[in-house]
């Protein structure tokens, strides 16, 4: 293999692992989603059992 | 306190109003719950992290010698094939040192930085832009064009990271994340940081899922030759918002446009109040401008896009009518105050009650969407409706607590905290949604008088930036139904931008 083989191969290699990372860095936004919806439950129930 | 339900039709129809106020975060934070979905639609599974067309970068630059040094530094250093991007600087007449920082850098990067000079400038980005253009896609070297401002800086990776989605020949158009970066940061850059992580990293989100773009971010957006070529090879120049001239014929093409939230770049933004409200009334103009000019299009279905999908447009017109919705809001709490007192304030819990929720979870996914974000900006992110609105938002929320506060801290302040004062301070609370506004507009042009600048920060901090943003909106009704000339105003930047 020459050496720009090499590194054409090496940037492919580093460019689907970037794809890879940044799918999964989407995939973890549905936990966030749901933390959010648990403090802003929290939040409502709060106000229903101890500040009304 | 005793609430009760409207009595009559007029308090009926003066309480829905009242909750159509909510809309704006209602729609807002559906936004941000399709946002929390993007991996189920994040065009990740249709890109070729290997495809890296060529790419003419295109550069406006009108007196940009503070930024340009750095900007194009950065963009030879970028992690893409060298041979497969180029750097067309157009020089729109400048009158500084930018020609010669251009000609220094072509004879350094020879083949690689391309200088090109209008004769006439001053006539704005677009115009600017067509040069650049003509002579790029004169010929056929260039399979995409990359359109940027002089003073944004790509990471290493990011051209690559936006290129990649170009493999699908359905995708006309993609833009990157311009993350806020003024070095060192400031009290206004906290706030565009936080506003840049809601509009761009949630709602772009939100927009990839339901297949519709409303606008291409002005300093990264890479769109392919087959879409230039089809929306006619030149960039808007009747409006003043021609980015979304762009993503709009993108879309009526028949081509989509894509958000990638990983392919980052810096950006410097405006550094005080007035050079904000300027570049924001631009904008807003702007956005009026293409509403009237597409209004055809939205919230009809159409087999050749998705500008049409009713969330999407609903997005697009309470943000463009936010200041009517809270006008509506406060004027309805008003009047039925006087005509019906019950219903008023159950309208007004129903209404703030809602905004708080919504509001406390579109800032805590906002900022767990970013880390560097949510550090730096966090303190703005909580005040950015302003702490007199925060105040009505807690009245709201915890009734009890707030009222025995009241209660402990005003009377040693001599103010008698009853029922009349009570009604006093409802009354005021309703008038409130409207009234922030004017008093945003106000900290507007306390920015322009000198000796009182100083106290801006903390004014607005107190006002909120989001009224002052919604005042600006109102600005652009004003500019647009008087015919306000449509001219270019350019952000002065002054080079100061992060670059890690």
């Amino acid at each position: 293999m020459s050496s720009e083989a090499v590194e054409h191969d090496g940037a492919g290699t580093a460019a689907r692992e970037l794809l890879a990372r940044d799918h999964r860095v989407e995939r973890h936004l549905i936990w966030k989603g749901l933390v959010a919806a648990a403090v802003t439950v929290a939040l409502a129930l709060a106000r229903q059992l101890w500040w009304t | 306190m005793n609430v009760t339900l409207p009595t009559t039709p007029l308090g009926w129809i003066l309480s829905a109003a009242v909750l159509v106020g909510a809309l704006p975060m209602l729609v807002s934070t559906i936004g941000h719950v399709l946002a929390s979905l993007h991996s189920l639609r994040d065009h990740n599974d249709r890109a070729d992290p290997d495809h890296r067309p060529r790419i003419a970068v295109l550069v406006p630059a009108w007196n940009e010698a503070a930024v340009l040094v750095t900007s194009i530094e950065r963009m030879m250093a970028l992690d893409y094939p060298t041979d497969r991007l180029r750097l067309f600087v157009v020089d729109d007449a400048s009158t500084d040192g930018t020609p010669q920082i251009v000609q220094e850098a072509a004879r350094r990067y020879p083949g690689r930085v391309v200088h090109l000079r209008r004769d006439q400038g001053g006539q704005g980005k677009a115009h600017t832009l067509n040069h650049g253009l003509e002579h790029v896609l004169a010929d056929d070297w260039a399979q995409a064009v990359l359109i940027t401002d002089a003073d944004v800086v790509f990471t290493p990776t990011s051209i690559g990271q936006l290129s990649r989605h170009l493999a699908d020949p359905d995708v006309g158009a993609v833009m990157g994340f311009i993350r806020e970066a003024s070095d060192p940061p400031h009290w206004l850059s906290r706030y565009v940081g936080y506003e840049y992580a809601t509009a761009q990293l949630s709602m772009r989100r939100a927009q990839n899922v339901v297949g519709v773009q409303g606008c291409l971010a002005g300093g990264a957006q890479l769109l392919s030759r087959a879409n230039l070529e089809a929306i006619g090879g030149r960039i808007d120049t009747a409006t003043l918002a021609e980015d979304t001239v762009t993503t709009m014929q993108t879309q009526i093409h028949g081509r989509s446009v894509v958000f990638d939230p990983h392919a980052e770049c810096w950006a410097e933004e405006p550094a005080s109040l007035v050079a904000l409200w300027k570049q924001r009334l631009r904008w807003a103009r702007g956005n009026l401008q293409v509403s009237k000019r597409f209004r055809s299009v939205f919230f009809r279905p159409s087999r050749q896009h998705h500008l049409g999908n009713v969330w999407f447009g609903l997005t697009w017109f309470s943000t463009l009518y936010l200041p009517a919705f809270m006008i509506g809001a406060s004027a309805a709490l008003v009047t039925l105050w006087f005509v019906d007192h019950g219903p008023a304030l159950i309208s007004f819990q129903l209404y703030w009650g809602l905004s708080a929720l919504l509001f406390v979870f579109g800032t805590v996914f906002v900022l767990l969407l970013d880390g560097r974000i949510a550090r730096q900006s966090w303190a703005a992110a909580v005040t950015f409706p302003g702490l007199l609105n925060l105040l009505v938002l807690a009245v709201v929320v915890a009734p009890v607590p707030m009222d025995e506060l009241a209660g402990t801290v005003l009377p040693p302040l001599g103010v008698t905290w009853d029922d009349e004062a009570r009604e006093i301070a409802v009354l005021l609370a309703y008038l409130w949604t409207s009234l922030a506004m004017l008093a945003g507009w106000l900290v507007y042009r306390l920015d322009r008088v000198r000796g009182v600048r100083k106290l801006v920060p903390a004014l607005v901090v107190l006002v909120g930036i989001g009224p002052v943003l919604c005042a600006v909106t109102v600005a652009a009704y004003l500019a647009e139904a008087r015919g306000a000339a449509i001219t270019w105003d350019k952000t002065e930047k002054t080079g100061r931008v992060r670059t890690s």
